[in-house]
């Protein structure tokens, strides 16, 4: 097999998974070498396959340097967590290993995962087992597979929750590696007889081209970005009952600075399915994007690449030839908004859920706000609630008995409720510096103290609860979703951010490039004549991305192929 | 150009390689040719360079080539690019051209230069390229030699749409025109559509190139050209040297200050081998003799007869006198002098003693004995100020005409005060790059590396890593890959692994084949060396009975007494050796120069 392969016109990566015998590459050797925190070059690949990615304190970088010390590198671990619902107990392990073994926080992620920051390389396996320990696992949270399914958060908002729910529990399961790779690095398990060659049934030996994302939406909720999903599905219902979904397909927010045949593309509704045909339409398409994706440039090598190259019908007729089946026509949906709905919110079971705002979606304790703790106290004392991550790195405290006890607790610790302005409960903010390898700017650490800026200004128009939604990422991959923000920015140096305006506030239009290079003073400058104008000229309900775009501060981004940097 | 017909007559080509030179040639295009011609010419160069002697003298011609370096530095790849296809092309007209990467060049090469051409991107806020980063930081810096012969012209990499387009490139420029440099051609900025502009440089570059002679083969210049007589430095006559870099190697949570020291002997003829010590002249913290002046109701402005001529005494203490210590002979010497009682009890309870002299200094014999003793009195009883001594980290091979030592800064409170150690307190906080200070050679023949690429075993924990660095550039310098194997212990690996990258080097390297590493605060149980030692007993007897030497370099108290003992028990185990066995065992190795061990 190998030899049919030619190595040399393929992307790097392919070859390391391609050698790395199901996941194993040289992973044991890595942690072992007692000389670097970090692992091999090759490693630093396949771990991602584990959910685990090498970083290093970009703080610190250049001091040591100068030290004669290699990197302080350190590890994200990023827990799988489909459909976002963590249990109590799994709240409290997470709380627990946070300061144990990583930074002392935990990152509500986009894509509802946990991730934990700063685990150092012999750190990792305790880290994991303990994650092992409450049923979690983190094992293709990353790498070139099927990512954490997503789905609408909140229970209390749709008697179809649990079924979307139990459906991304569903896609996740019959997407994860089977390799025994996992078992064996991390819990010291051998899961696989010697005699029975290993085989991946449906993604085979190099995995996918590249990452490959899904998500659930339940309209007229639009939390999980349905349309940045490389495959999403919209839940249609008919007189209370659940009949099938939408779907979408060749959605994905990456694209790199320079390299204008890299861009963000909204997904396309290609069609409607029943309840049990999704596990097969979802099958059948990872195994087309498998196939037919760009394994030669991995910047080319997402769903939406491989749909646009070779064309919407040519795609639809290569699922229809798998399938068996024609899909049927798509049915009318309307999304109203892609943020979260704040606040408590009791379901059709009379049980409660409250939506908390979560800034940068970072659980910590700091003096004004110990969120960690208070969430702690509630998760020891209130032993019916839930946990759920939202696509928007919020969190809801969900399907309890006993809201005046999670209240109680909340109110003590001064972290609900909270007076916030509409723009801050509507931001996203990757991580960024100082961690992440990819960030050219800061994201999580600045956001909420330009937002405090732009808060001022709004202020001034009387629009302090205007929904506006902002997001903020160090760069351009796209982690934080800011091509479908209102107001996007993205950094390219540090303290120097293109801003990005015309998004939607239902997640379904791409932004569109407003300024290049903006520092703080440039952005508030740019943003407040806007702001005035919107405040004045607005029509009735209209949101700001529509004014922007209606006032021609920005044209309509119609196509990924358009949007420029 | 014009196609020229082959003649057999003038060619020692046989027919059939005629043909096949003829059929190669016809229809080149004038890059093609270029490159051939520079092909065989290299080919001729390399295949026949040993065996001159089957080609007549006249065949080949002795023109000196111009040489060329191409130093490129990249993140994206495009500045290799063009460095490579410009080092091609160099190659082909005849130049010397030698290509390097940033980060695998030795700045101090740039001496040496004659033409240089430098191809270089910049990044975020006008930043180097991460493999230029050290490169441009010597460059722009202090260390930036006289460059008076170089030639040299840049190509600046960037992109327009950032601020600062191309600092790097200009920040190179800037500093070796300021060092004297001369252009070949002015730099040319690149925006992300590099390809004219790179081209319309290289075209410049090589007109002007091209117009110059080829300089004279020079003669090697001669190693000391002032042709001053090499002084020798010592204690007594210390050599006043620069300090060229400092810079702290723990990490920045790490609770230990050491630093790394790079110290100019330049024109000083000074000499020193690996394994010898740099004796530094101290100084005692202004703090303490201020308070000990204060101490005694002195301003310290008298002048007084010492050791090192009359003097103030506040410039005694300052300078002269071993103030931060106590030792037995001090205290029994005041004892005798004021018929302190306390004092007296004290030095005939040994134990009590000892555990006094440790942690602390002068000031504290005269608070908690105090006495009417007098300056001249005082000074009576003190010992001159000795040097300190540091091991060297430096080969002389590697560094030439500069000196590393690694400092820890002793630094610890006790009853409420804080203590700081006489040379290394003074080096931390008081002396910068670019200060002076009082240096000497301190030979330690006892403490050197076997002759004949012998297998090492190298112990040492925290700064007794020093010497082994030594070592390791000096069989790096001289291409020496023996058997090398490295035990260091220090607290945590995150901050106290000293010179960890240029171990990780090393390694990948073959320049040092093992290390076993003990950090001692990573983990709930301490571990130390000797555990790690104990761990390969068998490998470690193994090298022994191989002619192997055995190091062990570090605090004397502590480290070195567990690391000898262990040694012994090792031996014994082993080898199969009784106890007294052993000892001889352990004796002939020290006689024989196996076990050689430098503690403090």
């Amino acid at each position: 097999m190998s030899n049919q392969i030619d190595w040399t016109t393929l992307s790097e990566v392919e070859k390391i998974k391609y050698d790395s015998n199901y996941l194993r590459g040289t992973l044991k050797e890595s942690l072992a070498d007692p000389v670097t925190g970090a692992i091999a070059p090759a490693d630093t690949q396949i771990s991602k396959f584990h959910g685990i990615y090498q970083q290093h304190d970009r703080d610190v970088a250049k001091e040591r340097k100068y030290q004669k010390l290699e990197p302080a590198f350190s590890f994200l671990i990023r827990v799988r967590l489909p459909g976002g619902i963590a249990t109590a107990d799994q709240w409290l392990q997470m709380d627990k290993l946070a300061d144990s073994h990583a930074n002392g926080t935990i990152k509500l992620t986009t894509r509802q995962a946990f991730q934990l920051h700063g685990v150092i390389k012999r750190n990792l396996k305790p880290t994991i087992q303990g994650i092992n320990e409450v049923l979690l696992d983190t094992i293709a949270a990353c790498g070139d597979v099927n990512r954490n399914v997503m789905s609408h958060a909140n229970p209390s908002e749709s008697p179809l929750h649990a079924q979307v729910y139990k459906l991304a529990g569903d896609l996740s399961r019959h997407l994860t590696p089977q390799t025994g790779a996992y078992h064996e690095i991390w819990l010291d398990k051998n899961l696989v007889s010697s005699s029975k060659k290993e085989t991946e049934p449906i993604y085979g030996d190099r995995y996918l081209p590249r990452k490959f994302k899904i998500g659930i939406a339940i309209p007229p909720y639009n939390d999980v970005d349905v349309f940045s999903q490389d495959l999403g599905f919209i839940a249609i219902e008919a007189k209370g009952k659940l009949i099938g979904y939408n779907i979408t397909t060749g959605g994905g927010m990456g694209s790199t600075f320079g390299i204008p045949e890299t861009y963000p593309r909204l997904g396309d509704v290609i069609g409607f399915c029943k309840p049990n045909q999704v596990i097969d339409v979802t099958e059948k398409i990872v195994l087309i994007q498998k196939e037919h994706g760009n394994r030669e440039n991995r910047k080319r090598a997402r769903l939406k690449y491989t749909i646009d190259t070779n064309g919407i019908d040519w795609f639809r007729k290569e699922l229809n030839k798998a399938l068996g089946f024609p899909l049927e026509k798509a049915k009318p949906y309307r999304f109203t908004r892609n943020g979260d709905r704040y606040g408590w919110k009791q379901g059709t079971d009379e049980k409660w859920s409250l939506n908390l705002f979560v800034e940068g979606g970072r659980i910590k304790d700091s003096e004004q706000l110990p969120l960690k703790t208070a969430l702690r106290e509630v998760a020891n004392e209130v032993n019916d609630a839930q946990f759920i991550l939202t696509g928007n790195q919020n969190l809801i405290i969900a399907n309890t008995n006993e809201k005046e006890k999670v209240a109680k607790i909340l109110k003590k610790h001064k972290v609900w409720p909270t007076p916030l302005s509409g723009l801050r409960q509507n931001s996203i903010a990757c991580v960024a510096l100082n961690t992440c390898g990819l960030a050219f700017a800061e994201a999580e650490r600045y956001l909420p103290d330009l937002i405090t800026k732009i808060e001022e200004i709004l202020n001034k128009y009387n629009l302090l609860k205007e929904e506006i939604v902002i997001r903020m990422t160090g760069c351009p991959n796209g982690c934080g979703r800011p091509y479908l923000a209102e107001i996007g920015l993205i950094g390219k140096s540090p303290g120097h951010y293109n801003l990005y305006l015309g998004g939607s506030n239902t997640g379904n239009r791409l932004n569109t490039l407003y300024r290049e290079t903006l520092t703080e003073a440039d952005i508030l400058t740019e943003l407040e004549p806007i702001i005035k104008d919107f405040s004045k000229n607005r029509l009735k309900q209209e949101s700001f991305g529509d004014f922007a775009i209606r006032q021609k501060y920005v044209t309509e981004t119609k196509q990924g192929k358009d949007f420029r940097h | 150009m014009t196609q020229t017909k082959m003649s057999n007559q003038l060619s020692p080509l046989n027919e059939a390689q005629l043909k096949s030179l003829e059929k190669l040639t016809t229809n080149l295009t004038k890059e093609q040719a270029i490159w051939l011609n520079g092909y065989i010419q290299g080919f001729s160069a390399s295949t026949f360079a040993s065996a001159d002697s089957e080609i007549s003298p006249a065949a080949v011609e002795k023109t000196a080539k111009t040489p060329l370096t191409i130093l490129y530095g990249t993140h994206t790849g495009r500045s290799e690019k063009i460095a490579n296809k410009i080092h091609a092309e160099a190659t082909a007209k005849n130049f010397e051209s030698t290509l390097v990467a940033m980060d695998q060049y030795k700045p101090r090469n740039l001496k040496n230069e004659k033409n240089l051409l430098i191809i270089v991107s910049t990044h975020g806020e006008g930043e180097p390229p991460v493999m230029a980063e050290d490169f441009h930081q010597f460059i722009t810096g202090k260390r930036a030699p006289k460059l008076t012969r170089l030639k040299f012209s840049v190509l600046a990499l960037g992109d327009k749409s950032y601020k600062h387009f191309c600092q790097t490139g200009i920040d190179i420029q800037e500093a070796l025109l300021k060092s004297g440099a001369e252009e070949i051609t002015d730099l040319v900025k690149c925006d992300v559509d590099y390809q004219p502009d790179a081209d319309q440089w290289k075209r410049e570059v090589f007109n002007n190139l091209h117009s110059e002679p080829a300089e004279e083969l020079s003669t090697s210049s001669p190693e000391n050209p002032t042709g001053i007589a090499t002084r020798t430095y010592s204690r007594k006559n210390p050599y006043e040297a620069t300090i060229l870099d400092k810079a702290r190697i723990t990490g920045h949570e790490s609770n230990k200050e050491v630093y790394h020291l790079e110290i100019s002997i330049e024109n000083s003829g000074i000499k020193y081998e690996p394994g010898d010590s740099l004796g530094v002249i101290a100084q005692n913290p202004d703090k303490l003799v201020d308070e000990l002046l204060s101490s005694l109701k002195d301003d310290g402005s008298e002048s007084l007869d010492t050791h090192a001529g009359k003097i103030s005494f506040r410039e005694a203490l300052l300078h002269h006198y071993e103030i931060t210590i106590l030792t037995r002979d001090l205290i029994e010497k005041y004892a005798e002098k004021t018929n302190h009682k306390e004092v007296k009890k004290l030095i005939k309870d040994d134990q009590k003693l000892e555990t006094y002299l440790y942690g602390h200094d002068v000031l504290d014999l005269l608070h908690e004995f105090p006495s009417k003793i007098t300056a001249v009195e005082l000074l009576e009883i003190l010992r001159p100020l000795p040097p300190r001594l540091y091991s060297i980290s430096s080969s002389q091979e590697a560094v030439g005409e500069e000196v590393h030592i690694t400092v820890s800064k002793v630094i610890y409170e006790n009853k409420g005060r804080q203590r700081l150690g006489a040379c290394s307190g003074h080096l931390a906080e008081h002396k910068e790059v670019d200060d002076k200070i009082l240096i000497y050679i301190e030979k330690n023949p006892n403490f050197r590396l076997p002759p004949n690429g012998s297998p090492i075993i190298m112990v040492g924990a925290g700064t007794g890593i020093a010497p082994y660095r030594a070592f390791i550039q000096q069989r790096e310098a001289i291409g020496q890959k023996g058997k090398t194997w490295l035990f260091f212990g220090e607290r945590r690996f995150s901050s106290d692994f000293l010179y960890q990258t240029e171990w990780q080097k090393y390694l990948k390297e073959g320049y040092l084949g093992k290390i076993d590493l003990a950090f001692s605060r990573d983990q709930k149980e301490k571990i130390y060396v000797q555990h790690k030692l104990q761990k390969q007993q068998k490998k470690i007897f193994k090298w022994l009975e191989n002619d192997g030497v055995f190091y062990l370099c570090g605090d004397m108290k502590t480290m070195a007494k567990d690391v000898e003992a262990t040694l012994l028990s090792i031996i014994e185990k082993q080898g199969g050796m009784t106890p007294e066995k052993a000892k001889g065992y352990l004796k002939k190795l020290k006689k024989e120069r196996r076990f050689q061990a430098d503690v403090y």
